[in-house]
């Protein structure tokens, strides 16, 4: 329980330094998402604190209700990651976009059909309203994360270069999507006998979270300028096919080879 | 159960791509870069890495048959390790240059607005089943040896000659002057 609250203090203090960082360097402006997000959680967790000391009975409910509100406003870093790590690289940042879309299709389809199945939504109705929560959190983070994971593959397979502040960025709330994805997940299938653990791991891996931001956010350092290749704009669609008729070659290449 | 290994194995593949992204090395690439590159890795390929003669000459049989019948015998497995070495070290420059193509491709492609869904899908299964074909080429020569595979001189050199002439054209486009301009804005990026 101490460990709990010393932790809690912690995020509280390190949140308060995530914050008041952004004014010297006008960060609040350049990624206005992730701070909403961040002043968002600062203010949650100060009156939900003081909550806990006052009304502990109430504070069980807000507790999720912030919760929530804040994995909302967490999908705002993705938006961060769309403005400043892939608007440079329009082909990318297009295939990202297709691919969000996409799976915030399927997510959302899935969402709609799946309680349709039969016997689909037994399992939630015989659980407790905690449980229910901490399912329904679990299943938006995943959601939250496959579309978080999606955007980091394209960005490792087309390279892009990315500056101080949005590497940190992308790893502080990865580390903690990953994390509470795990956990959640292990809260859901153990039951109570996990709690005391995962009051501990999620909020660690919160706070590993926001030293990171503290760190990667302590000054405006943007993505290096990309230097754009304008004959290639022109000349693509004759990449395409050159690049598809030496693989063909090396395809041809290669099996030739493998059966001689 | 299934649900929740299938869950935890996710949260556990985004941690070690962040590993992986942290450990990035954050090179600013300029788009030139990878044209100066692919241009100057193919006149080093053409001119000293992969000529037909040197591939002839790497997989010659009769340089077996010769080591088989005039050579002691304590010598031949000595022969067999180093023309091993060789042929490995042919299939990874194979699978450099469909790397070199692949970044080349890369370093275009996501600087065009039209990009089309299907044709990159389509392009990462190819590269993807390449580079994995490669590997598998290298673990066959690595355990059945390089002479194990009768013919493969000539249609290595034939098709080396191809991939090469294949290069050449998609970057028929870099003129000599444009590919000067390129490399001097490339090293000035560096300098930067």
């Amino acid at each position: 329980m101490l460990l709990t609250l010393a932790i809690w203090w912690a995020c509280i203090v390190a949140e308060a330094l995530v914050v008041f960082r952004a004014f010297p360097g006008n960060l609040l402006r350049r990624y206005p998402f992730f701070y909403t997000y961040a002043t968002s959680v600062l203010i949650c967790d100060v009156l939900l604190f003081a909550m806990y000391e006052l009304s502990p009975a109430s504070y069980a409910t807000w507790c999720w209700r912030a919760e929530f509100l804040n994995i909302l406003l967490g999908c705002g870093i993705i938006l961060e990651i769309f403005k400043h790590v892939l608007s440079p690289y329009p082909g990318a940042e297009r295939i990202a976009r297709f691919a969000g879309l996409t799976l915030f299709a399927a997510i959302f389809c899935f969402g709609v059909f799946y309680p349709m199945v039969p016997g689909a939504l037994n399992v939630q109705f015989a659980i407790g309203q905690l449980e229910r929560y901490v399912a329904l959190e679990r299943n938006l983070l995943v959601a939250q994360a496959i579309l978080f994971f999606a955007v980091l593959a394209i960005i490792s397979y087309y390279r892009t270069v990315m500056g101080k502040n949005a590497k940190g960025m992308i790893l502080g709330y990865g580390i903690w999507l990953g994390a509470s994805v795990m956990t959640l997940a292990l809260r859901f299938y153990i039951g109570r006998r996990f709690t005391h653990a995962w009051n501990v791991i999620q909020p660690l891996a919160y706070f590993t979270s926001l030293v990171i931001w503290a760190v990667s956010l302590w000054s405006y350092e943007p993505s290096p300028a990309f230097d754009a290749p304008a004959p290639l704009e022109m000349d693509h669609e004759a990449v395409v096919a050159t690049t598809r008729s030496a693989m063909e070659a090396m395809r041809s290449h290669i099996s030739k080879v493998a059966s001689a | 159960m299934i649900q929740l290994i299938l869950i935890l194995a996710f949260g556990a593949l985004c941690l070690s791509s962040l590993y992986f992204l942290a450990r990035r090395t954050p090179r600013a690439e300029g788009g030139s870069g990878p044209l100066v590159e692919a241009r100057q890795a193919l006149q080093a390929l053409r001119s000293g890495l992969l000529p037909p003669e040197l591939i002839a000459r790497i997989f010659a049989r009769a340089d077996l048959e010769y080591v088989l019948s005039e050579v002691p015998e304590n010598v031949r497995p000595l022969f067999m390790e180093e023309r091993k070495k060789i042929a490995l070290s042919w299939v990874n420059q194979v699978r450099r240059q469909i790397l070199l193509l692949r970044r080349f491709y890369l370093g275009s492609a996501r600087s065009y607005a039209r990009l089309s869904f299907r044709t990159e899908i389509a392009l990462a299964l190819d590269f993807a089943a390449l580079l994995f074909a490669c590997r598998a080429l290298q673990v066959a020569l690595y355990v059945r040896g390089p002479f194990a595979v009768p013919g493969m001189v000539e249609t290595t050199a034939a098709v080396a000659a191809r991939v090469c002439k294949v290069y050449e054209e998609s970057l028929a486009f870099l003129s000599p002057a444009q590919l000067g301009a390129l490399a001097d804005r490339s090293a000035g990026a560096a300098r930067l």
